[in-house]
This record gives C-alpha cells, structure tokens and sequence, in this order.
C-alpha cells in the first residue's frame, strides 16, 4: 500500500502536479540548451514554472475537477426531478444548483479545457518551442485557479448565487438579489475572464507569428485555424462579458440606474449585451471542438482531411455569424418582428458552414480506411449528437417555434445536445488523442470502449426525453412538478440516463488513474496514432525545449508526406535559407530561450526573439488581480487601495527587462550587430510579437469603447428627454480644448519613438516626459470636471453612461501614464537604443488609441445630447 | 498584406454586419399611422450590400490569381469562400422582409 503510493506521488511528480527535488544526475545529462528551457525543480519551482507542458496539467487537472464537481450539481438537479413533488432539495437550493451547474461548465471547464488542449498543441504542431508569452499561460492557470475558488467560496458564505447562469435584471438587481451570492458570480467570472482575454491574445500570436518556417496559411491544421477563429472570438465576446458584469455591479455596487427602468435605465440594455457575449461564447466552445474532430478524423481515417480550405472557411464565417444571432435569445421579449426576423434568418444561414464541416468530415471518412478507437468514436457520437442538435437549433430559430417553447425543457434539451455533444465529447476525443503525447502513457482502450458506449447511451437516455417533457410545457428551472401532465416518464427516463452518462465519466476517472496515475497504461512510441499532423513529431512528453531542431514545413501533413522534418521542399527557393537557420538555432543561441518569428501569410522568417522564463510574477500578479476583486466584494477600501497598487507592481515587475532580455546581443556568440544566423535579435513593428499584443489590447480596449457607447445611445434612444428633465446640456469647448492636450502628447510620444530610431537619447527622454506632462494634465483636468459637473452618476441612467464613460477614459489614460512612467525611467537607465526601443513603439501606440478613445468619448458625451435637439 | 486583400478579406463580412444592423434599425422605426412603412430602405440595404460582397469576391479572384507570393492562392480561396457564405446570409436576411411586414 505505502509503496503504491509513493509510486503514485511519484507519477504526480513526473507529471509536473507536485513540486518536485531535483534529480541530480538527470540534470547532469543536460547539455546547454537543454538546461536554459528547463524549468527549476522543486517546491519554489512548482511555483514558478512557466513551461506549457506543467502549466497545461495542472490547468486541466483543475478544470477537469471542477466538470466533475459540476456534474454532481446535474446529477443532483436530476435527482430533483425524477419524481413528482420530489422534496430532495428545496426550491432555494435548486436554484443555486442550476446557477452553479450552468456558470461552472460554461465559464470554468470548457473553455479552460479547450484552452489548455490548445496551450498543449499548439506550440508543437505548429513547430514552436513554446507559446510566445510563457508567464502569460501561466498567470492564466492561476488567475482561473482563483477566479473558481472565489466562485465556489460563495458557499462557505451561504451567498451562493440564485439567478442562472444569464443573472437577467432585474431579479439580479440589488433590490431582488440582496445579499452578495451576484456579487460572487459577477466577480469571479470577471477574474476567470481577465485570464480568458490573456489567453486569447497569446493564441492569436502563437498562430500568426511562431509558426515554423514554410507553414504558410495554407499548409496551417485546421487545428490551428479553429483556435485562431476562437481566440478573435474570445476578444469580441468576452469583452461585452466584462462590461456588462462590471456595468452590472455598478449598479449594485454604487445604485447606478442602467437597468433600472424607473430611472431611465432598461433591463433589456442587460440582456443584448449579455447575448452578444453568450451566444458566441457556445462557438467559442464549439470551434475548438470542430479544431480537435479534424485532426482527429483524418488521423484515424488515415487520410488527409477532404475540403481543408473550405473547411478553414466555414469557421472563420462560424465565428464572425454568431456575432449576428444574439437577438434569437430574445424572441419572447417583445421586439419587432421583422427585425427579429433578421436574427432569425441569421440563425439559420449559420447552418451552412456548420454542413460543410459536417460533410467534410463525413467524406474523409468515406474515403479513408476508419480505425474506430476511443477517440475516433468520441469525435462520432459528437457529429450524430451535433447534427440533432443542430435540427433543434434550426427549429428554435424559427420565431413561431421558439414563442412555444421558449424557457421549457425543449431548450435544455436542446443546448446540452449542442453543448454535451458539442463540446464534451470532443473534449473526450481529445483526451484519448492527445493524454499519450502529454503524459507518456496510452489510456486503455479497453476502458475507453466503456466509457464512450456509456456516456453516449446515457446522454442520449437522458437528453432525448427533455424535448417531449418540453413539449408537453415542462418550463426550466423549476424544481418541482405536479403528477398527472404526463411529465413523469420522459423525467424519470432522464435521470436515469444522467447516472449512466455519470458512470461512464467516472470510467473515464478510473480511467486514467489505472493507466497514468498508477502507471499500468502501455508506453506509446512518439506516433502511436500513426498521425500526419506535427503535433505528433516530437519525442513522448515533447521535452522542455519543445523543437531543438525547428521544422521546415512543406506539406499539410508532414509526418505522411515529408521525408524529412529539417528539410524543406526542394523546389523551394527559401528552402536552403530555411534549413540553414532551424539548423543554426539548434546550436545557438544555447543560453537563452529563443523562438524563430515568421511572417503571417508566408510564414518567411525574420527574427529571433527571446522568451520569458520562470518567474514568480505571474503568480503573485493573479494573487493580487483577485484582492480587488475580493476587496471590492466585501467593501474593503483599505484592501482595495493596497491591491491595486499591487496590481501596478506586479505589472512593472513582470514586464521590466531582463538582464538576459537587454544585453543578449552582447553576450551571445559575438552577434556584435544584433544578428543570429542572419535575423535580428531586437525587433519592432509587426515582426515583435509584442507588437501584435499592444496591437490586440487595443482591440480590446476599442470594444469595450464600442460597448459602452452602444449602451449609452440604447438609453438614449429608449428615453423620452436626454438629458433628462432637470439636466443642463454640457458645455463642450472646455472639453474640447483639453483634448488637444492628449494631442500634443501623442505627437511628443511618437517624436521621441522617431528620435529613438536614430539613437537620440536626450530626445527620447524629453519626449516621453512632455507626454507624460501632457497626460498628466489632462487627467487632472478630466477628474475635476468628473466632480465639477453635478452630474450625480445614481439618480438617472444619463448621469451613470456619462460617468462610466468618463471614468473609463481616466482608467485609461492613468494606464497610459503608468505605461509612461516605466518606460521613462528604462529610457533614462539607458535600455533603449537604434535597435531596442520597441517598449518605446508600443506605449506611442497606446497612447494614441487612448487618444482616439476620448475622442468618441468626447463626441458622446458632449455631442450625443445635441442629437436629441435634432429628432 | 495589399489593399486588395484586406478588401478581399473583410467585404463581405462587414456588408453582412452592416446589413444586418441596419435593416435591424429600419424596421425598428415606428409605423406611420397608416399602419404601414416603406420596406423599400431594407431593400436598398440589401442590394448594397450584396453588391459590395460581390465586389469582395471579384477581389478574391484577383488576390488567388497573383502570382507573386506563393500563400496568396490559398488565401484567395479563402476569401472567395467566406464572401459566397456571406452572400447567402445576406439573401437569407433580406428576403426575409420580401415576406414579413415591419408592421405586422
Ligand atoms: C454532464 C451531464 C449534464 C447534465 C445531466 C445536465 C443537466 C442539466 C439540467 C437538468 C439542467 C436544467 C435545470 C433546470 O432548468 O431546471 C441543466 C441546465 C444547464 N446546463 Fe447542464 N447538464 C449537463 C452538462 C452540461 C454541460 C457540459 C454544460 C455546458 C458546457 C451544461 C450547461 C448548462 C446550462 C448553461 C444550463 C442552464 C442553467 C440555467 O438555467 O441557468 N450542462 N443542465
Ligand atoms: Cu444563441
């Protein structure tokens, strides 16, 4: 018994779950390259490691436990119901059950899932070492770590939340949900989203810029282009998420009216931008899973899969349409029926790229030789269960349809048959697929076999009878019905199925501890599956390195159609070029992380960047990013002042340039002109993948401008006087004139950028400061006329869009100036020369989108209410 | 990237959008007192729209047909495909008020 668990936690250890000591002769074996991506072990380690492979364990692991968890909520849901006038739970407890359940899986366990799968996959089968911002996936493991705890920790304060996982106003408002169960949801989603924008970001840029050099974007998997597609979605989804949570606990929080009808405010306001968030986040979902399926099928159906390019279409177009439907979920709330109509039609236009995956699939099948393992059935059941799902979605879209139905269980039905078999068998495909490549051990089969027939006889026992006891008029969310409306069977069939789909998951658990945990799992070769797709090219685990020797890509498949991963195609120009620098970057750099950046059509090489290593910050970051949370939930002040002030250290702690990071051009293999094996060292623009992060914030930043602005004309355009009553029209020439402040900032921010290219220290620094000053004043000016005003941000809707919009400008622009600050300080220790200065690029492009943000600030505030004048 | 092929790349989507949008306002507007409202704007909308996405795979065309840079047929594809799904979209949605009244 003690030697099977010390067997046990040793397995843990080698999985990188528990810390770890160090084993000395292994470490000895290392040669240098091999050493600087490795990680340090130990308890200290286990805390700051930042390698994908670590991180991604542990980050499904949690994930994984909290699916379980959850699924105990259903099977407690389903318990509930299997009777009439069952008294298992009472009528408060269902509603936390069903609150919990639906937020859990939707925010906390497919998404991270499907994120994790992808932090896994994708470095390796695109050819990269490592994702290009290794703390980033890193603080995105903790901050979901705390994000959960906090959400779940609701009920050790008996406040667990009570509104479903949609929290409609006015029931979440403060006056129909005291006490602070919303306050928890608001707030630990809004954690677990901060950490799910991250990770949005660092995917992008891992498919645009690190792919190995001649991946050009038609040779990318389908994988590959299914995460890109997520990753956008995730910026244009998540963001409305935030704002309208933080909307919402504004209201709650400090009285603001945007949903109070009674003071200008609409509870609709709540709901389009919780459905401009909600729908998409299904597809944010879905298409990971779609990603996952077409590396799954042709591997088992041993051929490439038929239709790539129009495959890699349809989900670009899945991923921009569903930004068109959200409107469908609002059938019954009393809107033009014509302009529903457009949703409508939308929600069904969306079935023609969902077909043509649907068919693509179905055709590499017919034409390939299927090898039906575990995995390759999971992805099945999920095309059989999708494709019904599929019909009950185009049913509901249809308006007359949707009026009878609406809120029954015809719906649950529905989503779980988009959702179970949408997402968690493919997540399960994904497991029985990918689990050998990441842990060094096969799952059985076997148990595989059970576990599939299990859970799919069950989902459908289970599911199936929900669209009957929906017809028949059974509503959602009630916990318990009369006998005698011929709900009994179709409910008692239903709980019998979740405890069989429950059994075949905790096969799965046993699953996984027989063949990893304790070991008895066969040990796969490097391609167990005999797969096409790279992510199956290195040895089992991929080393700490990922790709010693970067591949020279020149197929879709280049395990069956290359004979050579280090050479490219012969009738390649580029080839020789390329072979040359993967074969000089095995050798050298050999002391610092490097990863090859590639252009983002062509995938051409053009520079060698660095790579963070292991730090503490990302975990003390996310320590500190929940305080405020936590401080703002509990009313905290002194906490909340202290936290954030933590958040802006950890910030400038994590960023501030290594030694390594400044000076590698001096201390590498005498690169005396910052160049390696032809490709610069220091890089700007849009070959520097912190570029394309800066680019991206500002991305999100303009939509989450977007959504404000959005829900201010919304008032605006629902209230009868704006201003209302009582209200002075504002003065706009103050305004305007403090604009141009932030005008003279940005030109002196991108002087000193222009000067800085030449070397110019003396004017670097006196831009950066002119700007600062710039900055400074105009924040000062801004927060004045935020109290000079009157304007009370809580006795009408009018005065809560316009001090929302103002105070987001000021958080903007103290960024800017805290961005400002750093950068100021690097410039006068020297850090920035004719080569560096690309911290010096990004925080000119800040500062100019802040610029552009107040702008449109500007323009509503003080010219929208001149509109109503007009009409 | 040319003009051309972000052009390739985002007219259709952005035709769909605004499509999408803006027949959302124009049927949103009150009814005269009639009854009645002119379904002629959204059909107006509609056909502009399917115009510019035409013009987006004409461009694709061009994008597919350069020879100069090797990913360019893939990508030209690409676009040409997302246009054409885009184009059934917006004949989805704008036919639909060939059928529905705004003052129904
Ligand atoms: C694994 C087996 C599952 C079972 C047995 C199950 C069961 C149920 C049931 C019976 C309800 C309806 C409660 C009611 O309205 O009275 C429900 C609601 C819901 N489920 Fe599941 N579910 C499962 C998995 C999932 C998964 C994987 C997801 C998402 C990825 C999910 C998302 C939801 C959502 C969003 C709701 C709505 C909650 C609300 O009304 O606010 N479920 N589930
Ligand atoms: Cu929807």
């Amino acid at each position: 018994m003690i030697r099977q668990l010390k067997q046990v936690v040793r397995r843990l250890r080698e999985l990188g779950m528990l810390p770890s000591e160090r084993q000395a002769a292994k470490a000895a074996q290392r040669d240098a390259l091999e050493r600087t991506w490795h990680d340090p072990d130990g308890l200290y380690g286990w805390f700051i490691t930042v390698q994908n492979g670590p991180v991604v364990n542990r980050y499904m692991s949690a994930a994984f436990a909290l699916f379980l968890l959850s699924g105990i909520e259903t099977l407690m849901i389903r318990t509930q119901l299997a009777v009439p006038d069952n008294r298992f739970v009472g009528p408060s407890h269902y509603n936390q059950l069903f609150t919990m359940h639906g937020s859990i899986m939707m925010f906390l366990v497919t998404v991270p899932l499907m994120e994790g799968f992808a932090s896994f996959a994708l470095p390796v089968l695109l050819g990269a070492r490592e994702l290009p911002f290794p703390r980033m996936t890193a603080f995105g493991f903790w901050t979901f770590l705390f994000g959960a705890v906090l959400l779940y920790s609701s009920r050790l304060f008996h406040q667990v939340p009570e509104v479903g996982w949609t929290a409609y106003v006015p029931l979440a408002s403060a006056e129909y949900s005291p006490g602070l169960g919303v306050d928890f949801w608001l707030l630990g989603l809004s954690v677990a989203e901060v950490a799910a924008l991250g990770a949005g970001i660092e995917l992008i840029i891992a498919t645009l810029k690190l792919r190995a050099p001649g991946m050009t974007l038609g040779r990318m998997p389908i994988y590959a282009w299914s995460i890109l597609v997520t990753a956008y979605a995730m910026l244009f989804a998540f963001t409305p998420l935030l704002v309208s949570t933080t909307l919402l606990e504004l209201d709650r929080k400090l009285g603001m009216r945007f949903f109070d009808p009674n003071a200008g405010g609409d509870p609709l306001l709540w709901q389009h931008l919780f459905w401009i968030f909600g729908h998409p986040d299904v597809y944010i979902q879905f298409l990971p899973a779609v990603g996952i399926v077409s590396l799954v099928v042709p591997a088992f159906a041993r051929r490439p899969l038929v239709g790539h390019g129009l495959v890699a279409a349809a989900l670009a177009a899945t991923a921009i349409i569903s930004f068109g439907l959200w409107v469908h979920h609002m059938f019954t709330a009393g809107l033009s029926v014509l302009g529903m109509s457009f949703f409508a039609a939308a929600s069904m236009a969306i079935a023609i790229p969902a077909g043509i995956q649907v068919l693509s699939w179905i055709a590499t099948l017919w034409k390939g030789r299927p090898v039906f393992t575990t995995s390759l059935l999971f992805a099945l059941g999920f095309i059989v269960t999708f494709a019904v799902g599929g019909v009950t979605g185009v049913m509901v879209a249809a308006i007359p349809f949707d009026w009878q139905v609406h809120d029954t269980h015809f719906v649950v039905g529905h989503f779980h048959y988009v959702l179970v078999g949408g997402v968690i068998f493919p997540i399960f495909a994904g497991f029985y697929y990918w689990v050998p490549k990441m842990v060094g051990r096969l799952l059985s089969e076997r148990l595989g076999k059970w576990n599939f027939w299990l859970m799919f006889a069950g989902f459908q026992l289970a599911f199936f009878p929900m669209h009957i006891s929906g017809l028949l008029g059974m509503p959602r969310r009630i916990y318990t019905y009369p006998a005698g409306l011929g709900w009994e069977l179709p409910n008692l069939i239903s709980t019998a199925g979740a405890y069989t789909l429950g059994i075949g998951a905790a096969l799965f658990v046993w699953n996984v501890a027989w063949s990893i945990v304790l070991g008895r799992g066969a040990r796969p070769d490097d391609n167990p599956w005999g797969a096409g797709t790279m992510d199956w090219a290195t040895s089992t685990p991929p080393p700490d390195e990922g790709y010693r020797v970067i591949p020279v890509v020149s197929s879709r498949y280049p395990l069956w159609e290359q004979a050579r991963l280090d050479a490219g195609d012969p009738h390649d120009p580029q080839a020789l070029r390329h072979e040359r620098i993967v074969r000089g970057l095995a050798e050298s750099p050999a002391g610092w992380r490097a990863q090859l950046v590639t252009s983002v059509l062509t995938a051409e090489p053009q520079a060698i960047v660095l790579l963070s290593g292991p730090s503490i910050w990302p975990l003390i970051a996310a320590i500190v990013l929940t305080l405020n949370f936590v401080a703002t939930l509990f009313d905290i002040y002194w906490l909340l002042a202290l936290s954030v002030l933590g958040t802006i250290g950890a910030t400038i702690g994590w960023l501030w340039p290594s030694k390594q990071d400044r000076e590698r051009r001096l201390v590498d293999e005498g690169a005396g002109d910052a160049r390696l094996h032809g490709l610069p060292v220091y890089t700007s623009g849009t070959s520097a993948p912190a570029w394309w992060t800066m680019a991206h914030i500002i991305l999100v930043v303009a939509v989450a401008t977007a959504c404000l602005v959005m829900s201010y004309y919304y008032l605006q355009a629902g209230a009868t006087a704006w201003p209302p009553p009582g209200y002075d029209v504002p003065d706009f020439v103050v305004p305007g004139a403090a604009s141009l402040l932030l005008l003279a900032g940005t030109l002196a921010v991108w002087w000193a950028e222009r000067r800085v290219r030449r070397g110019a220290q003396a004017q670097l620094k006196l831009g950066l400061a002119v700007a600062g000053a710039a900055g400074a004043a105009f924040l000062a000016w801004l927060i004045l006329e935020m109290m000079r005003s009157g304007i009370s941000a809580s006795a009408h809707a009018y005065g809560s869009a316009v001090m929302t919009l103002l105070g987001y400008q000021a958080v903007l622009v103290l960024a800017g100036l805290l961005v400002l600050g750093v950068v100021l300080l690097q410039a006068l220790l020297g850090y920035f020369d004719a080569r560096r200065f690309l911290a010096v690029q990004n925080t000119a492009m800040y500062y100019t989108a802040v610029a552009v943000n107040w702008l449109v600030v500007f323009g509503v505030v003080y010219g929208s209410p001149y509109l109503s004048l007009v009409f | 990237m040319t003009r051309r092929l972000w052009f390739a790349l985002f007219a259709g989507h952005l035709a769909w959008t605004a499509h999408l949008l803006v027949s959302y306002l124009l049927a949103s507007l009150p009814c005269s007192a009639s009854g009645s409202v002119s379904p002629l704007p959204i059909h107006m909308a509609t056909v502009t729209a399917l115009a510019v996405t035409v013009a987006g795979i004409a461009a694709g065309r061009a994008v597919a047909g350069d020879p100069e840079a090797s990913a360019r047929p893939f990508v030209g594809r690409f676009t040409i495909t997302l246009s054409v799904i885009f184009l059934f979209a917006i004949v989805l949605a704008g036919g639909t008020a060939l059928f529905v009244s705004a003052c129904a």
